[in-house]
C-alpha cells in the first residue's frame, strides 16, 4: 500500500466538533430543573458517544468521505453574505429596500453570461416586476405585514 | 338514498368551482418554499365565512390537499420541501430531477398524491368513528416511542453513515430544546437572546437547512440547475402510470400508513411520509437504488402525505381534536360557523359532513388534471429560467416564507444562519434531513417522556408505564427491528457479494 | 374676513378634523395578532369577533398567529409594533402577570396596555363520561384516599389550568398530579383517551367535547347558562372563581384617543346580542372591562395573582 491511508478527515473533524457541542450542551444544562434537564442531558451524552464512535469508525475504516467542493468559493461566500445582510437589514430599512438591493446583488453573483445592456435591462425589469408583484400579493392578498423599516 | 343526495350537493357548480379554485390555490401556495399548508388554510378561512358551512369546508379541504401535493414541487426541483410533509420526497425526487427525470418525478408525485388522498378520504367516509377510538388509545408514552421510532429511522436512512445521521438527529433534537420548555418552564440554551425565547421555528429552519445550501451551490458553477433526459414532450404519463401500477403494493401500503399516522393527533405528514419511505425501502427489491432517484421512494412519500389529509380529519371531525396543524384551523373555522364536532356531527349534521367528504373526494380527483397541468408548467418554467433570475427569486421566496410564519424578522436571520451552517455541515458529511427531523420529533419525544413520567409516577411505576402498554410494546419492537434490519441485510448481502467477486479473483 | 368669522371657520375646521379623525378609525385593515397557535380559545374568540368587526366598520381584520414562549414572544415585542391602532394584540391573564414574576421573559406586566377585557373562560374540572367520579365530592374523597394518584391534564405549565389545580388542591387539602400538555387539543386528547383521570380545563372544553365528558364543577359566581347541570365551586363550598381572561392590547405609545376608539369598537362588538349568543354557545363567559376600568381591574388581579404565586412558590428571582 502506498502513502497514508485515505481517511475521512473531514468527518473526523466534524465529529470532533460534535463532541464539543455535546459537552457544551451538558455544561449549560446545570441550571435546569430536574424534569427540564433530563432530555437535554440524555441527548448531550448520546451526542458525545456517537461522535466518539464516529471518530473511531472513520479512523479504522479508510474511506474518502465527502469530496471537496467544486466551483467558485468566492461566489458562494458572496451569496451567503448577501443573504445575511438581507436578513439583518430587513428590520432596519424595510422589505422593499433591502429586497431590491439583495436581489440585484444576488443577480450579479449568480450570473455567468456576459452582461449586455439588453440583458441588464431585461433582468432588472423582471426583478422589479417580481419584487413588486410578490409585495402586493403578500401585503394585500395574504395580509402579511412586511417589515416597514426606515425606507419601505 | 341520502348518500347520493350528499354526493350531488357536493357536485353543485359552486362547490365544484370552490374545489378547483382551492386545489389550484393550495398547490401554488404549497409549492412555494416556506408557505405551508397551515398558512394556506388559515389565510383563506375568512373567505369561507360568507358561505354555507359545507361549501366552506370543501374549499378549505381542497386548499389543504392541494398544498400538501404542491410541497412536492420544490422538493423535487429545489431539494426544499415546500411543506414539512414533503421532506421524504426530497430523498428521491431531487436525485431524479438532477438525473434528468424531473418531469417524471412531478407526474409520479401527482398520481401518488391523488391515490393517497383518495384512500385517506375513503377511510374518513367509512370508518371515521372506530378509527377515532383507536387514535385515543395513543397516550403520551406511545407518542414518545413513536418519536423515538422516527429518530431511529432517520439514522438508518442516512446515506453512508449511520453515526453521522444519528449525530445530525441529536443536533436537531438539541435545537428543538432551545427556548422555553413546554413542560416545566425552564429557559434553555437561549444565551440570553430574547429572540430565542420562542425557540427555533421548524419552517424557517427547514427552508434554511434545505434551500440555502442549494442556492450556495447553484452560484458556484455555470452549469444549468437541472437538465432534461429526453426532450420535453408530454407528461411521461404513460411511463408514470406503469411505474405506479408496478408499485401498487407500495402505493396501498404507503397510503395506509399515511392514513393511520394522520389519525394520531399531533403526528402529521412529515412522520407519515418518513415511515412509509423507510418501509418502502426495506421491502423494495431495488433498495440499493434508494437515495439515487428510485421512483418507489417518491411514490411512498407522496401517497402517505396526502393520505394524512383524510386521516387527520377523522379525529378532527369525530372528537373535536385536530389531527394535524391545518386541521386545527379548520376546527376553529367550524366552531365559528357553529358546527359542533363530535359523533353528533355524523348523525345530526350529517348533511354538512358527508357533503364535505364527497367534496374532498371530488377535489382530490380534480387534483390529477390540475396537478399535471400546473406541474408541467412549473417544470418548464424552472428549466428555462436562467440562474441569474432563479437564484434571487428563490432566495426571495425563502426570505418571505421564513418571515411569514410568525411575521418575525428574527426567523429570517435564523433561516440564513442555519442555512449557512447546514452547508458547512454538509461539507463534513452531515446532511440536512436528520437535523430537521430531529427538530420536529424532539418536542414530541420530550413531551411524551415527561408526561409519561408524571403519569407513571402517579400510577406507581414509571417503568411499567413505558414498557408494558400494548401499543408501546409494538412500537418498541418496530424500533428494534429497524435498528437491526440494516445489519441483517448487510450479513445477507455479504455472502452474495463474495460469491459475485469470487470467480473474478 | 373679520376675526369672528375666522374663528368660526377655524373652529368648524377643527371640529370637522376631529370628527374626521374620530370617524375615520379604522380606515384600513387592522392586524389582529394572536399570541398562540391557531385553533385555541384566543383564536376562536377572535374569529367570532371578526364578522361583527367587519359589519360595524366595513374594514377587515387580518388575524395572524405569533406563537412562542406561551405568548411571551409576542408580548415582549408589542411595544415595538406600529402604534397607530392598526395593530392589536390579544392578551391573556394570568399569563401577563405570572410570566414576568417567574423569570425574565422580555416584558413587565405594566408594559402591556390592555384596552378592553372582553371575556373569560372559567376554570372547570372535566372527566370522561365513563369515569367512576360522578361528583366533585367523589374526586376529593378519591384524592384523599390515595394522594398523588389522581392525574389532571391541562394546557401549559404555570398557566391558568395549572394555577387552578394548585389552588383547589390547597383548598380541598388534597394532592393531585398535574400533567402539562402543549395546548388544549393535546390536553383534551389525553382526557378523552382516559390517559389521565380528568382535566383542568375550561367551560369551552366542556362545550367542545359535549357528550363525551362530564363537568364536575365550574369556577363561576353562578352556573353557566349553557351548562346548567354543572355546579359551581362556590355552591359546593369552595371559594374558587376565575379562569383565563382575554383582552385586546395596543402598543403603549398609542395616542389616548386611538386607544379609546379601539376600546369603544371592541365594546360595541361585545354588546351585540348575536355575538354574545355565539360566545356563550361556545362556552365563553362575557366581561366588559373597558379602557376606563382596566387599570383598576389589573390592579386587583395583580394583587390576587401575586399572592397566589408567592404561596405556590412560583416567584423566582
Amino acid at each position: 500500500m502506498s502513502g497514508r491511508p485515505n481517511r475521512d478527515w473531514r468527518g473526523i473533524a466534524g465529529a470532533a466538533g460534535f463532541v464539543l457541542i455535546g459537552a457544551a450542551v451538558l455544561y449549560f444544562s446545570k441550571d435546569f430543573s430536574r424534569l427540564g434537564a433530563v432530555f437535554p442531558r440524555t441527548i448531550g451524552w448520546a451526542m458525545v458517544l456517537f461522535a466518539l464512535a464516529c471518530i473511531l469508525w472513520a479512523w479504522l475504516r479508510p474511506g474518502a468521505g465527502v469530496e471537496a467542493a467544486k466551483g467558485s468559493m468566492l461566489r458562494r461566500a458572496a451569496l451567503a453574505l448577501a443573504m445575511l445582510g438581507w436578513a439583518l437589514l430587513l428590520k432596519v430599512v424595510g422589505f422593499l429596500a433591502s429586497g431590491a438591493v439583495a436581489f440585484v446583488l444576488l443577480m450579479l453573483v449568480a450570473n455567468y453570461d456576459r452582461w449586455t445592456p439588453r440583458r441588464a435591462l431585461g433582468y432588472l425589469s423582471l426583478a422589479a416586476a417580481l419584487l413588486g408583484g410578490m409585495y402586493v400579493i403578500f401585503r394585500f392578498g395574504l395580509h402579511v405585514p412586511l417589515p416597514a423599516g426606515a425606507l419601505i | 338514498m341520502p348518500q347520493l343526495d350528499f354526493l350531488i350537493s357536493a357536485a353543485t357548480p359552486f362547490n365544484l368551482l370552490l374545489a378547483v379554485a382551492g386545489v389550484v390555490a393550495g398547490t401554488v401556495i404549497g409549492a412555494l418554499p416556506g408557505l405551508t399548508a397551515t398558512m394556506a388554510v388559515a389565510v383563506l378561512v375568512p373567505f369561507t365565512f360568507g358561505m354555507p358551512p359545507a361549501s366552506g369546508l370543501i374549499a378549505l379541504g381542497a386548499i389543504y390537499t392541494g398544498a400538501i401535493y404542491g410541497g412536492a414541487y420544490s422538493a423535487i426541483l429545489l431539494n426544499t420541501p415546500g411543506t414539512p410533509s414533503a421532506i421524504a420526497t426530497t430523498f428521491e425526487g431531487y436525485p431524479m430531477a438532477k438525473r434528468g427525470d424531473g418531469d417524471l418525478a412531478i407526474t409520479l408525485a401527482c398520481i401518488a398524491s391523488v391515490v393517497g388522498g383518495l384512500v385517506g378520504a375513503l377511510f374518513l367516509l367509512l370508518l371515521a368513528p372506530p378509527l377515532a377510538a383507536v387514535a385515543l388509545r395513543f397516550g403520551p408514552v406511545e407518542y414518545f416511542w413513536l418519536a423515538i421510532f422516527g429518530l431511529t429511522l432517520i439514522a438508518s436512512l442516512s446515506e453512508g453513515s449511520l453515526l453521522k445521521g444519528a449525530l445530525g438527529g441529536c443536533l436537531g433534537v438539541i435545537l428543538s430544546t432551545i427556548g422555553t420548555a413546554e413542560v416545566g418552564g425552564d429557559i434553555r440554551y437561549t444565551g440570553d437572546f430574547k429572540s430565542l425565547l420562542g425557540g427555533i421555528e421548524v419552517v424557517p429552519a427547514l427552508i434554511g437547512l434545505y434551500c440555502v445550501p442549494v442556492l450556495i451551490d447553484m452560484v458556484a458553477t455555470a452549469d444549468p440547475h437541472l437538465r432534461l433526459k429526453e426532450k420535453l414532450a408530454g407528461y411521461r404519463l404513460g411511463e408514470a402510470l406503469r411505474l405506479a401500477c408496478g408499485s401498487k403494493w407500495n402505493v396501498a401500503r404507503s397510503s395506509l400508513i399515511g392514513t393511520v399516522v394522520g389519525i394520531l393527533p399531533g403526528a402529521g405528514g412529515s412522520i407519515a411520509s418518513l415511515v412509509s419511505y423507510a418501509e418502502a425501502r426495506r421491502s423494495s427489491p431495488r433498495s440499493a437504488n434508494f437515495g439515487h432517484g428510485e421512483p418507489d421512494g417518491l411514490i411512498a412519500s407522496e401517497s402517505a402525505n396526502n393520505a394524512t389529509v383524510g386521516g387527520g380529519l377523522i379525529p378532527t371531525l369525530v372528537l373535536g381534536i385536530p389531527g394535524t396543524p391545518p386541521d386545527a384551523v379548520i376546527l376553529g373555522a367550524l366552531m365559528v360557523q357553529g358546527v359542533r364536532s363530535g359523533p353528533a356531527l355524523f348523525s345530526v349534521q350529517s348533511q354538512i359532513v358527508y357533503t364535505f367528504i364527497y367534496g374532498l373526494f371530488i377535489a382530490t380527483i380534480l387534483m390529477l388534471p390540475i396537478g399535471l397541468l400546473i406541474g408541467r408548467h412549473a417544470f418548464r418554467s424552472l428549466i428555462a429560467i436562467p440562474k441569474a433570475i432563479l437564484v434571487p427569486a428563490v432566495a426571495f421566496l425563502t426570505v418571505i416564507g421564513a418571515y411569514a410564519v410568525q411575521n418575525s424578522e428574527n426567523d429570517v436571520l435564523q433561516m440564513v444562519l442555519l442555512g449557512i451552517a447546514g452547508w458547512g455541515l454538509s461539507r463534513f458529511g452531515f446532511s440536512a434531513s436528520p437535523i430537521v427531523l430531529g427538530l420536529i420529533l424532539g418536542p414530541i419525544a420530550e413531551a411524551g417522556f415527561v408526561q409519561g413520567t408524571l403519569i407513571g409516577g402517579a400510577k406507581g411505576s414509571v417503568l411499567a408505564e413505558f414498557f408494558t402498554r400494548p401499543i408501546s410494546v409494538a412500537i418498541i419492537c418496530l424500533i428494534v427491528l429497524s435498528l437491526f434490519y440494516p445489519l441483517v441485510l448487510q450479513r445477507k448481502r455479504l455472502p452474495a457479494m463474495r460469491r459475485q467477486s469470487g470467480p473474478a479473483q | 374676513m373679520n376675526r369672528s368669522t375666522k374663528l368660526f371657520f377655524a373652529a368648524a375646521a377643527a371640529v370637522a378634523l376631529a370628527g374626521q379623525a374620530a370617524a375615520a378609525y379604522p380606515e384600513k385593515t387592522v392586524n389582529y395578532i394572536i399570541a398562540f397557535g391557531p385553533g385555541g380559545e384566543s383564536d376562536v374568540s377572535a374569529r367570532l369577533q371578526e364578522p361583527f368587526f367587519r359589519k360595524l366598520t366595513n374594514q377587515t381584520v387580518a388575524i395572524q398567529y405569533k406563537a412562542g414562549a406561551g405568548g411571551a414572544a409576542t408580548w415582549s415585542q408589542l411595544n415595538g409594533m406600529p402604534a397607530d391602532g392598526y395593530t392589536i394584540v390579544g392578551t391573556n391573564l394570568p399569563h401577563l402577570i405570572l410570566q414576568p414574576l417567574e423569570k425574565d421573559v422580555g416584558y413587565k406586566t405594566d408594559d402591556i396596555d390592555t384596552v378592553y377585557w372582553f371575556h373569560y373562560t372559567p376554570d372547570a374540572i372535566i372527566v370522561p363520561v365513563a369515569s367512576p367520579l360522578k361528583t366533585l365530592k367523589d374526586l376529593v374523597e378519591a384524592a384523599k384516599k390515595s394522594p398523588g394518584t389522581i392525574t389532571f391534564s391541562g394546557s401549559g405549565t404555570n398557566s391558568a389550568n395549572h394555577l387552578a389545580q394548585r389552588r383547589f388542591d390547597k383548598m380541598a387539602g388534597i394532592k393531585t398530579t398535574y400533567v402539562p400538555f402543549k395546548g388544549t387539543g393535546a390536553s383534551n386528547t389525553a382526557l378523552l383517551g382516559s390517559q389521565v383521570t380528568g382535566s383542568w380545563g375550561y367551560t369551552t372544553v366542556r362545550m367542545m367535547l359535549g357528550e363525551q365528558v362530564r363537568c364536575l364543577a365550574v369556577a363561576m359566581e353562578s352556573r353557566h347558562p349553557k351548562i346548567p347541570d354543572c355546579p359551581t365551586f362556590k355552591e359546593l363550598g369552595y371559594d374558587l372563581v376565575g379562569g383565563a381572561y382575554r383582552g385586546i392590547a395596543v402598543p403603549k405609545s398609542t395616542p389616548r384617543q386611538i386607544k379609546q376608539q379601539v376600546s369603544d369598537l371592541i365594546g360595541k362588538i361585545n354588546k351585540t346580542p348575536e355575538f354574545v349568543a355565539k360566545m356563550e354557545a361556545a362556552g365563553f363567559a362575557m366581561l366588559d372591562i373597558d379602557l376606563a376600568r382596566t387599570a383598576e381591574f389589573m390592579a386587583r388581579k395583580k394583587s390576587e395573582y401575586e399572592a397566589l404565586a408567592k404561596e405556590m412558590g412560583i416567584v423566582r428571582k
